[in-house]
């Protein structure tokens, strides 16, 4: 060959090389910054702490042996993979209760007794995009392409009502309230409800079922997701969607928050036997379209929390 | 002389000149053929990483299966969906594969036998209550898995890990 192209050869192997060299000291660098392995690795430390070899050496040896991988819980029935648990770590676990988050354990143990994560996982409850393992692609807060972000503490309770469908046994105390001032501002006048009320709104009966990406966010104030759509639509209907016919007295916050759980809860998803709670035997579901007098209307100031 | 002996000394001077510059040569040939081999190489066997996935969409092989009360002394625990069975004796707990060696049939427990602990119900295979084969197809004995007690006295048991001393856990 030719020395002059034997050179030219010659830099180009060593450009390739040294090219390739960097560009796998960046991914190994990438690859071992990532959140969840901190996590993991700090949590690892933090349970050592807590737990001695004499006691349980058989588990501590586990703990010890312990490496950074992805946690997650598979759930077939509604196609879940819910990979919060690769930084929540210590979520039902209650040497973790005032530990700092995400190691923190889930402030309602009660809750959890009755759905193990690892039957329920996460997202069922609290939304949030389930494959994420970092904060902000797990949607704590609202983030683009992602219908569901994660529930905000004001409106948990729509989510109970998702499978409950006996508000009372379960005292979701929002819930209730948010059925009953649907009632008492006959809202079913113009929408229905499982076949109840009138046919000039739109039907609320799959209301938590609509796809989110229906909804027109361009007029709104705050976050792009349907939880702060059905806020702010609370709070005046017009200005959300422009030309719309509905009308409703002033609400107060939490009038709201009742009012927008309850829609949110609405919902005709079908979830298999076992994740169906049971109902009382003379549970019967409550007739919508009643219309209550006047007179016990209630003042929207009267329960103010 | 005088002449002679200078150009000896030239001659001298470009051979060393020569030589030095084979060393670099060689030097550079060296280095960019390592740079290439390390580059490429890793680049290879990080391409090769994703043939193995960090995480496959399937349930934990690690699962809870209660807390360790649940087990009574001389009680079989059929744990439902996992394939695994839970028994506890004085002297420890064990958790068994329920899945037949044979073709991955689910075994079904005997309870009227005092040998046969375990039948397959598609080709008829028998087991011990410890695992061993007794008689049919089967080729291997039933695996024992991994169990221990976390923290919060729950038994766990790894799946993913076989328990080939075949040793209790003392609760």
């Amino acid at each position: 060959m030719e020395k002059a192209a034997l050179r030219k050869l010659t830099s180009l192997c060593v450009i390739c090389g040294v090219a390739g060299i960097a560009l796998l000291g960046i991914m190994e660098f990438r690859d071992g910054k990532r959140e969840w392995k901190h996590f993991q690795i700090e949590y690892k430390e933090l349970l050592l702490k807590k737990i001695s070899r004499d006691r349980n050496p058989a588990f501590y040896e586990r703990v010890l042996g312990m490496k950074p991988e992805i946690k997650q819980i598979v759930i077939d029935d509604w196609g879940a993979v819910d990979r919060c648990v690769s930084c929540h770590l210590g979520i039902d676990d209650p040497l973790f209760a005032d530990t700092k988050q995400p190691f923190r354990t889930h402030p309602r143990p009660e809750l959890l007794k009755f759905h193990p994560v690892e039957k329920y996982g996460c997202t069922i409850c609290h939304g949030g995009q389930d494959l994420s393992t970092t904060y902000q692609g797990a949607a704590h807060k609202t983030i683009a392409h992602w219908p569901v972000p994660m529930v905000e503490k004001g409106l948990i309770q729509s989510r109970c009502g998702l499978c409950h469908k006996d508000f009372a046994a379960i005292g979701a105390d929002k819930l209730v309230k948010g059925r009953e001032i649907y009632k008492e501002m006959h809202c079913a006048g113009c929408h229905v409800i499982n076949r109840q009320g009138g046919a000039v709104g739109p039907e609320l009966s799959a209301f938590a079922d609509k796809d989110p990406g229906a909804f027109s966010y361009a007029a709104l104030e705050g976050n792009h997701s349907k939880q702060n759509w059905v806020v702010e639509h609370f709070k005046n209907p017009q200005k959300v969607t422009s030309g719309s016919p509905m009308h409703l007295p002033a609400l107060n916050e939490y009038q709201i928050e009742c009012l927008s759980s309850y829609v949110l809860s609405l919902s005709q998803r079908d979830f298999p036997r076992q994740y169906v709670p049971k109902l009382r035997p003379d549970f019967e579901p409550p007739k919508m379209d009643v219309v209550v007098p006047e007179a016990e209307l209630s003042n929207p100031d009267d329960d103010v929390k | 002389m005088d002449m002679e002996n200078s150009a000896g000394t030239m001659t001298q001077a470009a051979s060393i000149d020569e030589t030095v510059n084979e060393d670099r040569r060689n030097f550079v040939k060296k280095l960019s053929l390592t740079a290439l081999v390390v580059g490429v190489g890793g680049a290879v066997v990080e391409c090769g990483r994703f043939l193995k996935p960090n995480v496959l969409y399937e349930p934990s092989r690690v699962f809870k299966v209660g807390e360790v009360n649940q087990f009574p002394f001389g009680s079989r625990t059929v744990i439902e969906g996992k394939g695994v069975e839970i028994v506890r004796e004085k002297d420890g707990v064990y958790a068994i594969s329920l899945v037949c060696t044979h073709l991955g049939c689910l075994l079904k427990p005997v309870l009227n036998d005092q040998e046969i602990g375990y039948s397959c119900p598609c080709h008829g295979s028998n087991f011990s209550p410890r695992g061993d084969v007794l008689g049919g197809p089967a080729p291997r004995a039933l695996p024992w898995y991994d169990v221990y007690m976390d923290n919060t006295g729950n038994l766990v048991v790894d799946a993913s890990k076989e328990n080939q001393k075949r040793t209790k856990l003392v609760v």
